[in-house]
């Protein structure tokens, strides 16, 4: 049994999906993610147990990529295998019997149009067990406000390209800590930094996917 | 082989730019994911290969400039009159235009098709694919705007005149909310971009910026170590490879 959540743990970080997965090339024919979750939960290993397995496989490959060992495309192959493991876990989740680690409202500010940072950050903070509202592009404030609002107990994430649009970030954190005082909020993107980020009164900044994930991870 | 260049009203000119001219290669892709020349492991190697395959049939490139008239007033040291309107550069940037009295303003893009193409296969489940199409997207993007650069710079050698490095607005201090006055200057829709209110670029994949032009102009290296700039992307990867003399900024 413990032979099979430590595989399913090495799959998570290795970022190996299912058996016809070709990547990594070594574990190529091999059973992946996704069959090891099947038999796992078919020989009653709980899925609470299953999630901490893969909890464990996505810390280990984000400490990886903290040490330039691995870079972005590793760390969503990882987010893909855990993708694989969450189809199976998600009548659990439905059913409350599994609790999500809590829900991440993320969106790209209003005035800015670039989603691809923005979407790699949601797929590797769902990958680590949180439950990710993506608002998409162009968020105006009251958009993020309706949301955290739907969402109790949320952390909200913001990301923008330019600095123009950094101008309208801070509106966005202000609208958010002026209703919903007790909400964290990260912002990213590449003209932040953890200076903007303390100027404009949000509580965090990331750098990249895995600033996200540790950022929530200490909130919790 | 030259660049060729097609002149259109208002000494705007449009220059036609392949995706071979750009020269990207797969190593340049391995670098800017984060491995090693020859190094990127399996299946990442394979992905740029795909892309570098698909990027011709996907590539929009258009690229232009337009010449207008460039001078830094003795009263206003910060900045410079390009066309018209008075743009606070700051100093690095207006003391590099010191001797010329010329701007090529210019604007490129590789149009929409990457872009689209690594948002959709992000959200069909490809992240990683769809990570490498955006990354090698602006790699291109990038080239695009170094091959133009190089380009202005053989057609004024023709006129017997020089040109500075080029530098974007949101750089080196320079305010990237300029940019909706720089494009004043450019035609309507110049080479299909438009301008959001934020003064983002659309499609994503544009560069925007000016090149200085003049008798006595020289193109010199990029000097970060006068910039105060201290999360600038560009120092960064100055310090890292000193020996570096490429300019691809903007
Ligand atoms: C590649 C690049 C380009 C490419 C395309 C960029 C793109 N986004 O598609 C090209 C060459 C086209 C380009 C053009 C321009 N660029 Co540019 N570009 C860059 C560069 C080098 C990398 C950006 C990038 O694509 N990274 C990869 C993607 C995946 O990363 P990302 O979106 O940043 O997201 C990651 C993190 O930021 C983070 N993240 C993102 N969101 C969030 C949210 C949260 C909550 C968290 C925790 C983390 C997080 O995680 C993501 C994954 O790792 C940056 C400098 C830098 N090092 O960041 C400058 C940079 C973004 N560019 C800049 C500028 C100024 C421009 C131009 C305005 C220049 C010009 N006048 O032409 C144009 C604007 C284009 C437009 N459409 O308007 C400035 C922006 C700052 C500013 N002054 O506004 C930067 C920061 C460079 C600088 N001066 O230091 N650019």
């Amino acid at each position: 049994m413990s032979e099979l959540v430590e595989q399913l743990t090495m799959c998570i970080e290795r970022g190996k999906i299912n058996a016809a997965a070709p990547y990594p090339a070594d574990l190529r024919g091999r059973e992946g993610a996704d069959e090891l979750t099947a038999r796992a939960l078919r020989e009653s290993v709980g899925p609470d147990a299953v999630l901490a397995a893969c909890n464990e496989g996505m810390r280990r490959i984000g400490e990886r990529f903290g040490r330039n060992e691995v870079f972005v495309p590793e760390l969503l192959m990882a987010a893909k295998a855990m993708k694989a493991v969450m189809a199976h876990l998600r009548p659990f989740f439905q059913s409350g019997s599994v609790k999500a680690k809590g829900s991440f409202i993320l969106g790209t500010v209003a005035g800015d149009l670039h989603d691809i940072g923005k979407n790699l950050v949601a797929m590797v903070v769902e990958g680590n067990g949180w439950e990710v509202v993506d608002l998409g592009v162009d968020c105006k404030p009251q958009k993020f406000v309706d949301a955290v609002k739907a969402h109790p107990g949320c952390t909200v994430g913001l990301s923008a390209l330019l600095t123009t649009t950094m101008a309208n970030m801070e509106k966005i954190v202000k609208e958010i800590k002026e209703q919903f005082p007790e909400v964290r909020v990260i912002v990213g993107g590449a003209p932040l930094s953890a200076d903007a980020a303390a100027k404009m009164g949000a509580d965090g900044y990331g750098a990249d996917p895995q600033g996200a994930v540790a950022f929530l991870n200490s909130t919790t | 082989m030259p660049l060729r260049q097609s002149r259109q009203p208002d000494d705007a000119y449009v220059v036609e730019i392949g995706f071979h001219d750009l020269g990207v290669t797969k190593a340049d892709l391995e670098i800017r994911l984060g491995y090693e020349a020859g190094r990127a492991p399996e299946p990442f190697g394979g992905m740029i290969d795909e892309v570098l395959a698909e990027a011709p049939g996907r590539l929009g490139i258009q690229a232009g400039y337009r010449l207008v008239p460039l001078s830094r007033p003795a009263d206003k040291r910060d900045g410079l009159l390009i066309g018209g309107p008075f743009f606070r550069t700051g100093t690095i940037v207006a003391g590099e235009f010191a001797r010329a009295d010329e701007a090529a303003v210019f604007a490129c893009t590789i149009g929409p098709s990457l872009e689209t193409w690594a948002s959709d296969l992000t959200g069909d489940g490809e992240p990683a694919l769809g990570f490498v199409v955006d990354s090698a997207a602006s790699e291109f993007a990038e080239r695009t705007a170094a091959v133009l650069h190089d380009g202005v710079a053989a057609f004024m050698r023709e006129r017997g005149r020089g040109v500075t490095n080029r530098y974007s607005p949101g750089y080196c201090t320079w305010d990237v909310g300029e940019q909706r006055t720089l494009f004043s200057l450019l035609p309507d829709g110049f080479c299909g971009i438009r301008l959001t209110e934020s003064a983002l670029m659309v499609p994503v994949k544009s560069v925007s910026g000016i090149i200085g032009t003049g008798k006595s102009v020289e193109r010199r290296d990029y000097r970060c170590d006068r910039c105060g700039v201290e999360e600038c992307v560009w120092r960064a990867v100055r310090t890292k490879k000193k020996s570096e003399t490429t300019d691809k900024r903007g």
